[in-house]
């Protein structure tokens, strides 16, 4: 019985999908499961990054969008350059890297004994910024940018055509899901980032650097946030400046806190919940009329988890 | 962690509220009585045109510069007559005295004698209130307002969307935006004057746009205002110039929130005049009879999504999907419209939504094996930098739009290239194109409004009946009733192996 309420919050998870799934079916909406998972899993992408962030140092990311947008940024200008795209992704994604490890080094530690809600603001803020060098030298027009993978029509579920690219994408978050939660769970540099989280000062005792964590979970967290950007980019084709923090960053932030903010298992349930009630928001005829209902969904959804259950679907209790 | 979580959402209900803001200005703009009945240009009075028909259109008129069909250019002696004499005499009363009817074509606009024959009656409509529920009320009769005129210099503002979901690219609309006056300044300028552009971005925000315009107004202290792409940002600002007695010019964009302003004048065909025309392109050029329209879903749009669709019913074709899309459409959504539309099997999409919806539409229209031929109005849909980045998702897409492209620029008006090699130096753009046009239209109402202009003169000469020519935008007049004064649209098509758009048929009235 211990075992169980332990997992109280998987099993509450599995039961609201599986209630949802048969609810979807069962109203001949089964498409919305589909169009959810499939976009859901880039929000997932990106709500891994927020976790991964919030789970070793308790901050609000608000500049995780733009470490993927900057990333897209690196991958159309090597790409356009004639780098071959494969070595243009690993070009992207070192510098969402780089943007990570001067985020951490120019604005979060000068700011590492500031109370959470100022590193929230200053991460808005690194965003803002960002989104401003964006216009400054890249100007707010949208740019082409290819898929990685270009075929569209090998898979059809229940009728909706499945590209590879947004299978690359779902693929890449359930690996990272699983890897990361792995990481933290059995690895001596995971266990060291979660105590780092949880007890700074001890930790430190112990001869752990938290700095150096700090800087390490950072980049990390941006190459997550690149990634996602970068896979992301090639589903719709185009990117202009703030791509990714107008487009995912708050269903993002949905997802990671529906899933718990601490659990990165469950910045993938959190990404594809967020993907399935907006897709059925919008495609469910009775809705129509209401402007924006997609996002009223998954605005009421996180009302009602966070008055129900605070610490998300799959989070433990503070 | 509750504390930070409660942080996180409270900001989220603040980015949500703060978009929510964005509505109020539409609100306001919704609020004017709407017209009980939009009529638009009647069909029957259109005849072939575009590329088929060269001679109805202009196109072949590259030889002598000046299209077939246009009405000669104006001289500059011809509106000296009417300039101080009209300040006086007639200041702006036309619009609240006799309100504005929608969809009412105006005479002449570049048509041949036949095309130019049919005036559709429409009804009338009352003058509108202004945003802030004030009547729309011309200056005194008498008081002669000369804001941002001086011996040597117009000031007019511009507001245009350089940042949010319609970008325009800054630097091409900066480099653009002075190119028409140098040029025009060389030939000794208006009356000794000069126009200074001052220009502000409104960032696809209709709240921000009232803000910019009053901005231009009430510091910058410019003579008129021009909107140049945005529904919504075009009506917030027409209001606030109409409650201003400010001028304001603007490619056609809805009519509702826009009939009955007394100083509002649309320098293209609105989305409810294109209607008919894109019906017809539709049945008669493309030949495919299953259509779908796709509107963004804001109020402003309302009466062009009931124009699209009373103008593909007369027409026959069958409306397989008629639905609207967020302003700011999540890829869900945009993936589960892309498709239904494939479901619905329509052959022909009839959008009118802001580009970054468009491009990602056709993405996921595409990533669904699903490739319709993308048809609409103009105005952003048609430039150069969608086809740059919507290619090849956006195919063959047909858009209208009040200015050709670069490819027949040199047929209509030889003068634009040269001259923007000259004074913005660099490769030619249709964003300077649309620039160029818009102010040489500008140049030619200026001009109507004589030596003593003031803000009456100018809504004076405008509302006088007088035809302005540009041989680039479209051939304009208006009355005190009639402010939607256009009557043909150029017809542009993307040719996705140059990621460009090419212009198929010039001053077309019909298909």
């Amino acid at each position: 019985v211990t075992e169980v309420l332990a997992h109280r919050g998987a099993l509450i998870g599995t039961a609201v999908a599986l209630a949802a799934v048969l609810g979807l079916v069962a109203s001949g909406s089964e498409q919305a499961l589909v169009i959810g998972l499939i976009t859901g899993a880039g929000y997932g992408l990106v709500a891994l990054g927020l976790v991964l962030i919030y789970k070793s140092s308790g901050v609000f990311n608000f500049a995780q969008g733009e470490f993927g947008t900057v990333a897209v940024y690196a991958l159309w200008a090597a790409h356009v350059n004639g780098v071959p795209y494969v070595l243009a992704i690993v070009l992207a994604l070192l510098a969402a890297g780089a943007m990570g490890l001067v985020t951490e080094r120019v604005i979060i530690r000068p700011l590492f004994d500031a109370p959470r809600v100022t590193l929230l603001v200053a991460t808005a803020g690194v965003s803002l910024l960002a989104i401003g060098v964006e216009i400054w030298l890249g100007e707010a027009r949208l740019r082409f940018i290819q898929p990685a993978l270009g075929r569209f029509d090998r898979l059809s579920v229940l009728g909706i055509k499945v590209s590879d690219q947004r299978m690359l994408i779902l693929a890449t978050l359930i690996v990272l899901a699983i890897g990361l939660g792995l990481f933290f769970s059995r690895t001596n540099l995971g266990l060291a980032i979660l105590a780092v989280s949880q007890e700074p000062t001890a930790t430190e005792l112990m001869g752990i650097s938290v700095r150096r964590l700090s800087s390490f979970v950072w980049c990390l967290a941006a190459v997550l946030g690149g990634l996602g950007g970068v896979l992301t980019a090639g589903v719709v084709q185009n990117f202009g400046p703030s791509f990714i923090t107008t487009s995912t960053l708050i269903p993002a932030f949905t997802a990671a806190v529906l899933g718990g903010m601490t659990s990165l298992p469950g910045a993938f349930v959190g990404g594809v919940v967020v993907g399935i009630v907006q897709a059925f928001a919008i495609g469910e005829p009775a809705f129509s009329h209401i402007p924006g209902q997609g996002t009223l969904a998954v605005f009421l959804l996180l009302i009602g988890v966070l008055a129900i259950r605070p610490q998300g679907l799959l989070g433990k209790a503070a | 962690m509750k504390r930070p979580i409660r942080c996180a959402a409270l900001l989220l209900v603040l980015l949500v509220a703060a978009a929510c803001g964005q509505k109020s200005a539409i609100k306001d703009s919704t609020a004017a009585p709407a017209p009980a009945e939009q009529n638009s240009t009647d069909p029957g009075a259109t005849t072939d045109s575009g590329t088929a028909a060269p001679a109805d259109t202009g196109a072949d008129a590259g030889d002598t510069g000046a299209a077939t069909g246009q009405a000669p250019a104006a001289t500059p002696s011809t509106p000296s007559k009417s300039g101080t004499s009209s300040a006086t005499a007639k200041p702006t009363t036309g619009a609240t005295s006799a309100p504005a009817r929608s969809g009412q074509t105006a005479q002449g606009g570049g048509q041949s004698p036949s095309q130019a024959a049919s005036e559709t009656p429409s009804q009338q409509v009352p003058s509108t209130p202004d945003p802030g529920g004030q009547p729309t009320t011309p200056a005194p009769s008498g008081n002669v307002d000369r804001t941002g005129v001086s011996d040597k210099v117009i000031k007019v503002g511009i507001h245009a969307p350089v940042t949010g979901a319609a970008p325009f690219p800054q630097n091409a609309f900066d480099k653009g935006k002075d190119v028409y006056w140098k040029h025009l300044a060389e030939k000794g300028g208006i009356f000794g004057r000069n126009v200074e552009i001052v220009f502000r971005d409104d960032q696809f925000n209709p709240s921000h746009a009232v803000q910019v315009c009053r901005e231009m107004v009430e510091q910058e202290k410019v003579f008129a205002l021009i909107g140049a792409a945005g529904s919504e940002q075009i009506t917030a600002c027409g209001r606030y110039a109409a409650s201003s007695g400010v001028p304001y010019l603007s490619g056609g964009v809805n009519e509702d929130g826009l009939t009955g302003l007394s100083t509002y004048f649309a320098v293209s065909q609105t989305y409810s005049q294109q209607a008919p025309l894109l019906a017809q392109l539709a049945k008669n050029k493309i030949g495919k009879t299953k259509i779908a329209i796709v509107i963004n879903n804001t109020p402003a749009l309302n009466e062009a999504q009931k124009s699209m669709t009373d103008a593909a019913e007369q027409l026959g074709l069958e409306i397989v999907r008629n639905s609207r899309i967020g302003k700011n459409a999540s890829d869900s959504e945009l993936l589960s419209e892309a498709n239904q539309l494939r479901t619905s099997g329509a052959e022909i999409v009839n959008i009118l939504t802001s580009p970054v919806n468009f491009i990602k539409l056709a993405t996921n229209a595409q990533a669904q094996a699903y490739n319709p031929i993308y048809i609409g109005p103009g105005i952003t849909n048609g430039l150069n930098i969608v086809a740059e980045a919507g290619c090849p998702a956006i195919g063959a897409a047909k858009f209208l739009s009040p200015f050709p492209q670069l490819d027949a620029i040199d047929r209509l008006d030889p003068d634009y290239k040269p001259a923007y090699a000259k004074y913005a130096g660099g490769e030619p753009d249709d964003i300077g194109l649309a620039e160029w046009g818009i102010n040489k239209v500008l140049h030619k109402m200026l001009e109507a409004a004589g030596q003593d202009l003031s803000r009456q003169s100018f809504l004076a000469a405008l509302e006088s009946g007088k035809e302005f020519n540009t041989n680039v935008y479209p051939t304009v007049s208006y009355s005190g009733q009639i402010r939607f004064g256009a009557k043909t649209m150029h017809l542009l098509e993307a040719d996705c192996s140059a990621r460009k758009y090419k212009t198929i048929a010039t001053f077309a009235s019909g298909f």
